[in-house]
């Protein structure tokens, strides 16, 4: 990975998420969960696995619609927008598990990833995104299919930050890479965060995001239960451990889940 | 010697089934389900085609065919398929039956069901001879139509903006909107595009059969859908595939069963599809129904 040469964000905006309250047809996933992802932050949310993490996520990005609270995304209230608006206001998401389009060409699923940007905007995007990725450049022709998992997960988030998102939502790009693989991959977020954009990254491993988030949350019971940034500011690996710690809590009184 | 000459009859007739083929799978790939409103789609248009040109220059006859047959694919979303994201593809298959019947009604009622001469120029009809060979101008015309028209769908979908959305929103409707595709913007693209087809095989269709009468649909849906099924269901390629198979067979059965048989051609070719399916039921390009969806 090279270093970053170009920015190409639009202007910084804090994502505010109010009471929110989400779920699943009558299931409740979600209950009243408040979060902020501040631009040129690292935020990451933890939690067991069955937390409501993703769901979260596809909350956040209108894929499952919020019951109540508010989702804000600068002076926006996203809950009106429709996900595709959501894109156009600067709220990216990438999803669970990469799903990388594997019958469009690495070049296609860019251009996909532009598709609310003007035209004219996506080759200089594309070409940043190329810097920063060279081995993308390198496969720019081949399938999505035809890459490997570390490579798919490069441009899953290359392809998230196309539409030049303000706020981006990563769900678990850790999973299933090497740790050599993910270390890239999250020395990227940094970079990002650095460029103004707000990170909001999800991961259920917290020794993965000790030395790399500036906010820990921990997602338990559909609620948030642990948000103390400052003191994660302070000592990060200290709040982790203590994340940890409350992390395997609910693992254990639920027994599995 | 014979078979030859089936071939080159099955070629047109078989570029014929595939833009048929074609015009379903750009909306099945990405909704999942095969119209059977399609072939009633065509009728209308070469309907429209034969009430103009009446009146008009034959071309413009075809070019408002062409736009009837976009506005026509298009006005059905509104009508049918308004929620057809939360809706299986058997119930999505059942309306577009209903739409068919629906269509088929109302054209028997402005057109009345008697046969209508189809208007071609006097060219179309005549023959060339490739030495013991013939081949109607028709049919060579259809031949080269169908390579141009799929050429330019291939160019639309893979170099287009819309095209790669389309695409895209084939394989993974969710991940396309992650992406801020809205799916009603593919909806539109997908009917625009089959309206568009379903306008250049009535012409082609219909220049070859003479004359056209409102209960024609469901022939053309039924060629449609063999196509469609034998390509893969969701595959626009092996829907093309799948409709010169179905035409070259069709045209080779017909001419070399022997005579008392050649009359029960497509039950040979039904026989054909159905062994073809157990052994490759996912057709021959496609991905299994359940797994692509």
């Amino acid at each position: 990975m090279q270093g970053t040469t170009s920015s190409p964000a639009r202007p910084p905006a804090s994502l505010v998420v109010s009471n929110v309250t989400s779920g699943y047809g009558k299931h409740t996933v979600l209950e009243r969960v408040s979060l902020t992802v501040a631009p040129g932050r690292i935020t990451a949310l933890t939690g067991v696995n069955g937390a409501g993490k993703s769901t979260l996520l596809s909350t956040l990005s209108g894929q499952v619609p919020a019951r109540e609270g508010a989702i804000a995304l600068g002076a926006l209230d996203l809950n009106r927008l429709s996900p595709a608006d959501r894109v156009v206001a600067g709220l990216s998401h990438c999803p669970q598990g990469r799903r990388v389009l594997v019958s469009l060409t690495v070049e296609e699923n860019l251009a996909l990833g532009g598709w609310t940007r003007p035209k004219s905007e996506l080759e200089d995007r594309r070409d940043w995104l190329f810097d920063v990725f060279p081995v993308l450049a390198d496969k720019r022709a081949a399938r999505g299919g035809a890459l490997s998992g570390g490579q798919q997960q490069m441009l899953a988030i290359a392809r998230a930050l196309m539409s030049a998102p303000a706020v981006l939502l990563v769900d678990e790009p850790s999973m299933g890479l090497a740790p050599a693989i993910v270390a890239q991959v999250y020395g990227l977020l940094r970079e990002l965060a650095e460029l103004g954009i707000g990170v909001l990254l999800v991961e259920e491993h917290v020794r993965l995001i000790e030395d790399i988030a500036d906010d820990v949350l921990l997602l338990s019971g559909g609620q948030i239960i642990v948000e103390d940034a400052q003191a994660v500011h302070a000592d990060p690996a200290a709040a982790a451990r203590r994340v940890l710690a409350g992390a395997a809590d609910p693992y254990h009184e639920s027994g599995g889940e | 010697m014979i078979w030859i000459q089936a071939l080159l009859d099955g070629l047109s007739i078989g570029a014929s089934y595939a833009l048929l083929g074609a015009g379903v799978a750009v909306i099945s790939s990405v909704l999942r389900f095969v119209s059977f409103s399609f072939g009633g789609q065509v009728v209308f248009v070469a309907l429209v085609i034969t009430a103009l040109a009446t009146s008009l220059p034959l071309w413009l006859a075809i070019v408002a065919g062409l736009v009837a047959g976009v506005l026509l694919s298009v006005s059905t979303i509104p009508i049918a398929y308004r929620r057809a994201a939360d809706m299986t593809p058997t119930i999505l298959v059942m309306i577009s039956f209903a739409l068919g019947l629906a269509l088929q009604a109302a054209m028997v009622m402005l057109f009345s069901d008697t046969p209508r001469p189809f208007p071609s120029p006097e060219w179309l009809s005549g023959q060339i001879e490739l030495g013991p060979f013939r081949i109607s101008v028709a049919s060579v015309v259809t031949i080269v139509v169908a390579i141009l028209v799929l050429g330019a769908l291939g160019l639309v979908l893979n170099q287009t903006r819309i095209g790669i959305a389309i695409r895209g929103a084939a394989e993974d409707p969710e991940v396309a909107q992650m992406l801020g595709v809205r799916p009603r913007a593919i909806t539109i693209a997908a009917f625009a595009l089959s309206g568009l087809i379903s306008g250049v095989v009535a012409y082609l269709w219909y220049s070859k059969a003479g004359s056209v009468q409102p209960r024609d649909g469901l022939e053309l849906s039924l060629n449609a859908f063999i196509a469609v099924v034998l390509g893969g269901l969701t595959s626009l390629k092996g829907s093309v595939a799948g409709g010169l198979v179905l035409g070259v067979a069709t045209a080779l059965l017909t001419t070399l069963l022997p005579d008392a048989a050649s009359g029960f051609a497509r039950v040979f070719l039904f026989a054909f599809v159905i062994v073809l399916l157990l052994v490759r039921p996912e057709g021959l390009m496609g991905k299994a129904w359940e797994e692509s969806r």
